[in-house]
């Protein structure tokens, strides 16, 4: 027979790796888009610079997404570690 | 008004810190290292999901998650990518500048180059090479190839249309020598990722060694590989299309055009015969130009038939109160296109002086400098409306007329001069309507540089969009616009303008073209 309860506890301590992981991912993509803001003060003028500028914007814009993906995969993976480990919230 | 006009270039155009443009490859070569780094871990959770069907919330929950988990991998190996891609992109432009500075030939194609080179996030767009252009770059020969010489051939497409007027069938007519110049159609796309490839091939190995294997993508051979500068990637940015060339092609092509005769005549003459064109009184009375909308009123009043001769122009001598004097050429545009025909400003005209060789047009001005008793030593501004302005270009950067005259000034109106060789210490201004077509036969957007302003506004309403009076309109937007390039250039053309003191004289003489090969 298996223990459940020992596989529920291995299986809500993989849910909470697998949060912990994506939560590394988004505060480093964090750091990304603080690193590209910086960026956008560069002294820099002229066609180019300015061709420059609308790909940072864009690069922050589209970090800024990838964030939230992986705010949204680490708050789902970490309610799924409580509800198989039987926490109740 | 003001807010219509756009300025590129001149002394408020591209500058650029160096050093920090070296920080900005160096934080996103890192950012790019720390996404990637990002992703593998990332995807190295995955395996922790690996057999929790069943236990998380169902199999369709874990399959969920597993879906989540995959798309942050690919968006984050995605970032990490661009992120890459415009490190690159900034390294050859900071590489482009310092080439540019060290090159003082060279400094107008930085533009272009950068443009390319941010161009991989920036666009999806596709670059189409010219068949014409592709076989003469590939060649490495600077004549003709069979498909210029095809595209020569091909008759007038439109019955009126750019550089001054109508053609009459079967000469060299605007849909002709648009036709010639750009090529019948897209015949090779490009992505992006291709251009800088591209681009990253012609760079020097030490510079970006990891991108160099492999040689250019695109299927045009580099011509140097060890000088940025001349990287074989171009693109002509909202305009004609696109170009495969680090310099314009189009002074090669017009060259091409008249080496297999697609044009005889005018085409051929270098020298005219002039004579005195007495000058109405309310001309010479006039005084010097208030201000660029005045030259450039002053060269559609050059143009004008009813007012004196076709194929004339004038020279204004202006005296400042101090005695120094500057001298002011007034260029008209196209205004025959019959290829026999003895007007210095013809197609043939035109065509030479696209591909910056001297004119009948050069001699007529070279001659209207004599007449007007124009010093060695005394600044000359050339103003020109479309061919006007080609061959003002070429008139500055001729070393004959160098030997006789300075020329230190250069305003063209509706004129291609992106690819024209004017020497670096020649003050330009370009102006332009988006819509003009002529602007695209040069295949080249104006260059970026401390000497070279263009300022372009939407043609005004009432106005052909290579209409000089609309143009006239312009220049008189730059007359009164705060841009730093614009506010620079009315202190540079101060000595040619009307000032407390100063005076005026003017002569006008009209050309006619010596035939070199004259018919038995």
């Amino acid at each position: 027979m298996p223990d459940l309860a020992a596989l529920a506890a291995l299986a809500a301590d993989a849910l909470d790796a697998l949060s912990g992981r994506a939560r590394t991912a988004a505060a480093e993509v964090s750091t990304q888009v603080e690193v590209h803001r910086q960026l956008l003060g560069t002294d820099w003028h002229g066609p180019a610079a300015g061709a420059f500028t609308s790909a940072l914007e864009q690069r922050c814009s589209r970090l800024q997404d990838v964030q939230r993906h992986l705010t949204d995969l680490a708050d789902e993976a970490s309610r799924r570690a409580r509800l198989v480990s039987g926490a109740s919230w | 008004m003001s807010s219509d006009l756009q300025v590129r270039g001149g002394p408020g155009g591209t500058a650029a810190q160096l050093e920090e443009l070296d920080v900005a490859v160096t934080r996103l070569g890192t950012s790019a290292a720390a996404l990637c780094d990002a992703a593998a871990d990332l995807d190295l959770g995955r395996s922790l999901l690996d057999g929790l069907a069943g236990l998380a919330d169902g199999t369709g929950g874990v399959l969920q998650l597993e879906d989540d988990v995959v798309t942050a991998v690919r968006w984050l190996l995605d970032s990490s990518q661009e992120d890459g891609q415009l490190a690159v992109a900034v390294q050859l432009a900071a590489a482009a500048y310092r080439q540019a500075e060290a090159t003082a030939d060279g400094l107008w194609v930085v533009t272009r180059l950068t443009a390319v080179a941010a161009s991989p996030l920036l666009l999806s767009a596709s670059v189409v090479a010219l068949p014409a252009l592709g076989a003469l770059l590939r060649g490495g020969e600077d004549r003709a190839a069979p498909d210029a010489e095809e595209a020569a051939r091909r008759p007038a497409t439109g019955p009126a249309g750019p550089l001054g007027g109508g053609a009459p069938g079967g000469q060299l007519g605007p849909g002709r020598l648009a036709g010639a110049l750009a090529g019948p159609a897209p015949v090779q796309g490009m992505t992006a990722q291709q251009m800088a490839d591209a681009v990253v091939a012609g760079v020097p190995g030490d510079l970006v060694s990891a991108r160099a294997a492999g040689g250019p993508s695109v299927g045009v051979r580099l011509a140097d590989p060890g000088l940025l500068l001349s990287a074989v990637v171009g693109t002509a940015v909202g305009g004609a299309g696109a170009v495969l060339a680090g310099r314009s092609p189009s002074p090669r092509i017009a060259r091409g055009l008249l080496e297999v005769g697609a044009v005889s005549g005018t085409a051929d003459a270098t020298r005219v015969t002039t004579a005195a064109v007495p000058v109405p009184a309310a001309v010479a009375t006039a005084g010097p130009p208030g201000g660029t909308a005045a030259v450039m009123a002053r060269v559609r009043q050059t143009a004008d038939e009813d007012t004196g001769p076709a194929g004339r122009v004038r020279v204004e001598v202006v005296t400042a109160a101090d005695g120094r004097r500057s001298a002011v050429v007034y260029m008209p545009g196209v205004q025959d296109w019959d290829p026999d025909s003895r007007n210095p400003m013809s197609a043939g005209t035109a065509l030479r002086a696209e591909a910056g060789m001297p004119s009948a047009y050069t001699d007529l001005v070279v001659q209207a400098l004599q007449e007007a008793g124009v010093a060695r030593d005394e600044p000359v501004m050339l103003a020109g409306h479309s061919l006007g302005g080609i061959a003002a270009a070429q008139v500055a950067g001729d070393p004959a007329v160098a030997e006789r005259f300075t020329v230190t000034t250069v305003v063209t109106a509706g004129s291609p001069v992106g690819a024209a060789d004017v020497p670096p210490g020649v003050t330009v201004l370009s102006m332009e309507h988006p819509d003009d077509p002529v602007l695209a036969l040069d295949l080249a957007p104006d260059p970026d540089r401390p000497g070279s302003t263009t300022a372009v506004a939407p043609t005004p309403e009432g106005h052909g969009a290579h209409d000089g009076d609309g143009y006239v309109e312009l220049a008189a937007q730059v007359d009164t616009s705060d841009e730093p390039s614009l506010v620079a250039w009315r202190e540079h053309v101060a000595p040619f303008l009307a000032r407390p003191g100063a005076t005026s004289v003017v002569t006008e003489v009209a050309g006619r073209t010596v035939d070199p090969t004259p018919h038995g």
